[in-house]
């Protein structure tokens, strides 16, 4: 029973569980957790749109910055340092979350979409850099709250053998609206009178996906048991206090959360960099026109998606560790060799590969992020490494590269070399990884618990 | 047995608060002296390259609907837009930017003179796109740089894609530095973690 309590309300850290795998985050599915498929298919085709939004609102940021930057008549350098805000918001998220275990999973899921969607759209109105980062930032707030509220309706409602196909369908869909916004690059739709504009305003469709369905949409049982149960006066025993924030920094699990987070900050700061840069970066430094750069995204985002099943299927045959290495060394070189060739034909098959190995390592990470934690504090300590390890990447990476490959007045002055010279964080981690990171291959949640000397 | 444990967590985990914002406090430090770093990294570089290529920018978005007025403030700013009357298309852009794309290279100093050559494509009515290439000449004005003329290319004076140099390279200081960083981050990191295990 009181492990039934506690892993109802464990708070969930924003956006980690899309790509955590899904056997080690999910809660033991139940009789009384059970719907029936068509309430379990609208609510996944539901939730899918905040993953897809996720994927989608941040590439419009990476792809359309010259157009946002013309606009508004911008430094590289303001451009970078308005990236800390707005990617503060994936921060703040979890806060927002954590709601959820107070006020219950629809209503919270409801109120973020309408954030969502309102701030989206009212980026397309902005009228200067800040007031965009400003309306970003509130975006991103209600984003990354509805993306972790969604994560955990799934965990909740989803019986265990359907979740992985469930999450991965989400991850999935994350992948897609980075494609999208390739599309409609392709299609220019920034050519239009609106510009860049048009693609915040696209983001009203899930309002109107909501505005229809809302009522359809029930709170999931699992948030329900634990309310009536603290409703009915049980003891601490039949429902876990919440976990408080300093929790994972106790000394029993303060080793795997200064190493696994970072591992995660180490690997996201040159990350985001590269991702945030690289099509300004192909426009103004190698000279590629904006359709060739949509038809670079669309085709090795596309192929190199397979890189996170690839990822998936040999951290089970040959372990987490040597994936995690492999995946590391591919994605630094072919990072490298992205940011430093003027080829064309040499830069699709290096983003292809970067983004096989540098984005695809998602489940290999997540698995570290969770494995190596107790259930009681899994939510917990992967939103320490999510929401502040990782973000730091988020928020320092588009930074740094702005700043310092400001073709102005940067000390570096181009961006191609300041991304090169970021990857350089993510070595340590190769180290850090073969040194210090258990293996966890093959063993159930309670056995690496014992293993890596935290139970 | 259980509260007991409950327990002794909810003081160890009390106990964390002071040491937790010391540690914040000292990241915030760290990030402040970084900070510091990087601005005076930055201090003094002013370079012909970036100046040339937003004046194209500004240039190429007199032609927009909506930003055009903007634009032209924005081009004056780092030299007369008039200067690159030639470049604009001289059929209409349907309120779209005059130069769809535009890449700069590396520069060149004649004279006081910093000569920055240009590749773009402008807009040459019913989707068609017209490549123009050449050079922009920039002079030094109260330690910035401002846009006095264009020219036409000498064969070595290539952008980037075309084989030209491009207009700043990292030095080779920086990536010995980088790599460093790298072997100081890995040596601390693996110091941290084995701190935190104690």
């Amino acid at each position: 029973m009181a492990r039934r309590g506690r892993r109802t309300t464990a708070p969930i850290a924003a956006g980690v569980p899309t790509e955590m795998p899904p056997s080690v985050v999910a809660p033991e599915g139940g009789p009384e957790g059970e719907r029936d498929d068509a309430y379990l298919r609208l609510l996944l085709w539901l939730l899918v749109s905040a993953a897809f939004f996720e994927g989608y609102d941040s590439s419009i940021l990476a792809l359309l910055l010259p157009n946002i930057q013309a606009s508004f008549r911008v430094s590289e350098a303001v451009l970078g340092i308005t990236r800390i805000p707005i990617e503060l918001g994936l921060f703040l998220a979890f806060f927002v979350a954590r709601l959820s275990d107070r006020v219950g999973r629809r209503p919270m899921l409801l109120w973020s979409v309408v954030g969502y969607t309102v701030f989206t759209a009212a980026t397309a109105l902005s009228w200067d850099i800040w007031s965009f980062a400003a309306f970003q930032l509130l975006s991103r707030i209600f984003l990354g709250a509805e993306y972790a509220i969604g994560v955990t309706m799934i965990v909740e409602e989803f019986p265990a053998e359907r979740r992985a196909r469930a999450l991965g369908t989400l991850l999935t869909f994350a992948a897609l609206g980075t494609i999208a916004v390739g599309i409609l690059l392709f299609l220019g739709l920034q050519d239009t009178a609106l510009d860049w504009r048009a693609f915040y305003l696209v983001g009203l469709a899930p309002l109107l996906v909501l505005a229809f369905y809302r009522r359809r949409i029930k709170e999931t049982r699992r948030f329900i048991q634990t309310r009536e149960a603290k409703r009915a006066g049980l003891g601490p025993d039949a429902v876990a206090d919440e976990v408080p924030m300093l929790e994972p920094w106790r000394r029993r699990y303060r080793r795997n959360l200064v190493l696994v987070g970072l591992v995660h900050m180490l690997r996201s700061i040159p990350l985001f960099g590269s991702t945030a840069w690289w099509a300004y970066y192909a426009e103004r430094e190698r000279g590629f026109t904006s359709t060739q750069v949509s038809i670079f995204i669309i085709c090795a985002y596309g192929l190199g998606c397979v890189g996170y099943y690839v990822c998936g299927r040999s951290m089970e045959r040959f372990g987490r560790r040597p994936t995690a290495m492999v995946y590391f060394v591919g994605g630094i070189f072919f990072s490298v060799v992205l940011f430093q060739s003027s080829g064309t034909l040499v830069s699709f098959f290096a983003l292809l590969l970067a983004v096989f190995f540098g984005l695809g390592m998602g489940p290999v990470m997540s698995a570290f992020a969770t494995e190596l934690f107790p259930t009681e504090i899994r939510g917990q300590s992967a939103a320490w490494i999510r929401n502040v390890f990782e973000i730091a990447g988020y928020v320092f990476g588009p930074a740094l590269v702005g700043i310092l490959g400001d073709h102005s007045t940067g000390a570096i002055g181009n961006i191609g070399d300041t991304v090169t010279l970021l990857m350089v964080l993510q070595v340590p981690t190769i180290y850090l990884v073969w040194r210090y990171m258990p293996e966890t291959k093959g063993r159930e949640l309670d056995d690496v618990g014992a293993a890596v000397g935290i139970h | 047995m259980v509260s007991d444990e409950r327990a002794a967590a909810k003081e160890e985990v009390a106990a964390l608060r002071r040491p937790f914002l010391i540690g914040v406090g000292l990241l915030l430090l760290v990030m402040a002296v970084l900070g510091v770093v990087i601005r005076q990294a930055n201090a003094g570089n002013h370079r012909p390259e970036g100046t040339a290529e937003r004046w194209l920018a500004a240039v190429g978005d007199t032609t927009r609907k909506g930003v055009g007025a903007d634009a032209r403030k924005r081009a004056f700013e780092l030299g007369d837009p008039a200067l690159a009357t030639d470049l604009l298309p001289t059929a209409g852009t349907d309120g779209k930017a005059a130069f769809p794309d535009l890449e700069v290279g590396g520069a060149t100093l004649v004279d006081g003179v910093a000569r920055v050559p240009y590749r773009l494509h402008r807009r040459a009515g019913a989707g068609d796109k017209e490549l123009k290439q050449g050079v922009v000449l920039l002079q030094r004005s109260d330690e910035r740089w401002r846009v006095t003329g264009l020219d036409s290319a000498k064969a070595e004076e290539r952008v980037p894609s075309e084989g030209g140099r491009i207009p700043s390279r990292a030095p080779l200081g920086a990536f010995v530095g980088a790599v460093l960083l790298g072997v100081l981050i890995t040596f601390g990191g693996a110091g941290l973690i084995r701190w935190a295990g104690r």
